[in-house]
């Protein structure tokens, strides 16, 4: 489910940034915000979890950047940040909605932090501001509708198998 | 005595920590190279990848059709109407062009050029991803090099320029916007007033406002409000007289010396689904 559940939000990515305005109030960030809400599903296994934040980095960056390792190293260090903050924070929907918003923050700033470094931005802190707050309503409204979708179906799917049983 | 372990020295550990942090930065500023291209094994992905997308966003763009379809079905006896008025001019516009072009021919012929600055090849494309990674301003295109697009090739809508290739695969290619705040290549344009043109070079782009800044144009020449501003097809990669704007406001720079021209941008960045590439003549 956490694969099918990872593309699905890769596609989502690309196909709605085709609909919405380049610098509107509504900016995808479903591949990330999907890495926040499927880590429950890998039950602590954070070798498997950092592969597949990798991987996923890996497709970001051939399919939408065209920047090598620039998202799978990124992916990787918010995995890492992910992984720390469910062990502070419980789980529910207000402290999934604070994960989201830190991540966010911490990912916009890495990333342009990165280009900065490497000479492929000027410093303008009013753009960085609007890329955050741009990317929060939508993610937001995401993390919380998958995180009920994911909770929904394992329900479903324990009482299947406890059916089995 | 023999089995005491060597203590790790903390200073060791810090430069190793500076070296790790060097090395993943070098290896990022090649990932994040404006000129690069693309390995083999990147453009096969990145083909797949693209017709993949392409059919899962078959259904969202039917929807999107449909409901454009039916917005314009409203305005539908307007636009009617304004033709109906247009159509009476167009017969008139098309021999003074075909008049045109065969002048154009001729001139060619006598001064035995191969070809001029306006000369251009059309190749159309639509619109698979967009922006993405919010800082690229980048689009990707369902044509690439086995359809003739090469680098650094001009991209239009029929609203006027957008930008320009930066990176092509067998059957997509990448196209910078000139929306990007760090438009690197400045554009040299021409802003259409009484008595000819005079020139100048796109600087910045605002995102907000969706205007250009045009700068270098001396302070003794008077431009009209809403002037036209097209390319001069000057430099390598644009062809002359793709519409980019019209003049918005005019002031002056710092030091009184040269005007600076803001240009409100023909295109919307925000809504583009089908896009033209242009190919320059003998290129």
């Amino acid at each position: 489910m956490k694969t099918i559940f990872l593309i699905v939000s890769f596609l989502l990515d690309g196909i709605l940034s085709r609909y919405l305005p380049i610098h509107g109030l509504f900016t995808p960030l479903f591949t990330l915000i999907s890495l926040i809400t499927v880590y429950p599903l890998f039950n602590g296994d954070k070798t498997s979890y950092y592969k597949y934040a990798f991987v996923m980095g890996l497709a970001y960056d051939l399919l939408y950047t065209d920047t090598i390792i620039v998202h799978a190293f990124l992916f990787l260090v918010m995995a890492f940040i992910i992984t720390k903050m469910v062990i502070v924070l419980s789980d529910n929907y207000i402290n999934l909605t604070i994960t989201s918003i830190i991540c966010i923050i911490i990912y916009r700033f890495l990333e342009y932090g990165l280009l900065l470094m490497t000479g492929n931005m000027v410093w303008n802190f009013s753009y960085l501001l609007a890329s955050v707050y741009n990317s929060l309503i939508l993610n937001i409204i995401y993390s919380v509708l998958s995180s009920m979708i994911i909770s929904f179906i394992s329900m479903k799917l324990k009482a299947k198998r406890r059916r089995f049983i | 005595m023999y089995n005491k372990r060597r203590k790790f020295d903390p200073r060791y550990l810090l430069i190793l920590i500076i070296v790790i942090i060097a090395l993943i930065l070098v290896v990022l500023a090649f990932a994040l190279r404006k000129d690069r291209n693309l390995s083999p094994i990147e453009k096969i992905g990145k083909d797949t990848s693209t017709m993949i997308l392409k059919v899962v966003g078959a259904p969202f763009d039917f929807v999107k059709t449909k409901l454009t379809e039916i917005k314009e079905k409203d305005n539908l006896y307007k636009k009617y109407k304004k033709l109906q008025n247009k159509e009476s001019q167009i017969n008139n516009v098309i021999s003074q062009n075909e008049n045109l072009e065969n002048e154009v021919k001729k001139l060619k012929e006598q001064l035995e050029l191969n070809t001029i600055l306006s000369d251009k090849v059309f190749l159309n494309a639509t619109v698979v991803t967009r922006n993405v990674g919010y800082w690229y301003e980048e689009i990707t295109i369902d044509k690439g090099k086995k359809n003739g697009i090469e680098k650094d090739m001009a991209v239009i809508n029929s609203k006027g320029l957008i930008g320009k290739i930066t990176k092509v695969s067998n059957y997509s290619s990448n196209v910078k916007l000139l929306s990007n705040s760090n438009m690197s290549d400045k554009i040299s344009v021409k802003i259409k007033i009484d008595d000819g043109y005079v020139y100048g070079l796109i600087s910045k782009y605002d995102s907000k406002t969706n205007t250009y800044t045009v700068e270098g144009i001396s302070q003794n020449v008077d431009i009209p409000k809403g002037a036209n501003v097209v390319t001069t097809g000057m430099g390598a990669t644009f062809p002359s007289g793709i519409e980019v704007g019209s003049v918005n406001k005019i002031t002056t720079d710092n030091f009184d010396l040269s005007k600076v021209v803001e240009v409100k941008a023909s295109v919307n960045f925000n809504d583009l689904d089908y896009v033209t590439v242009l190919k320059r003549k003998g290129k």
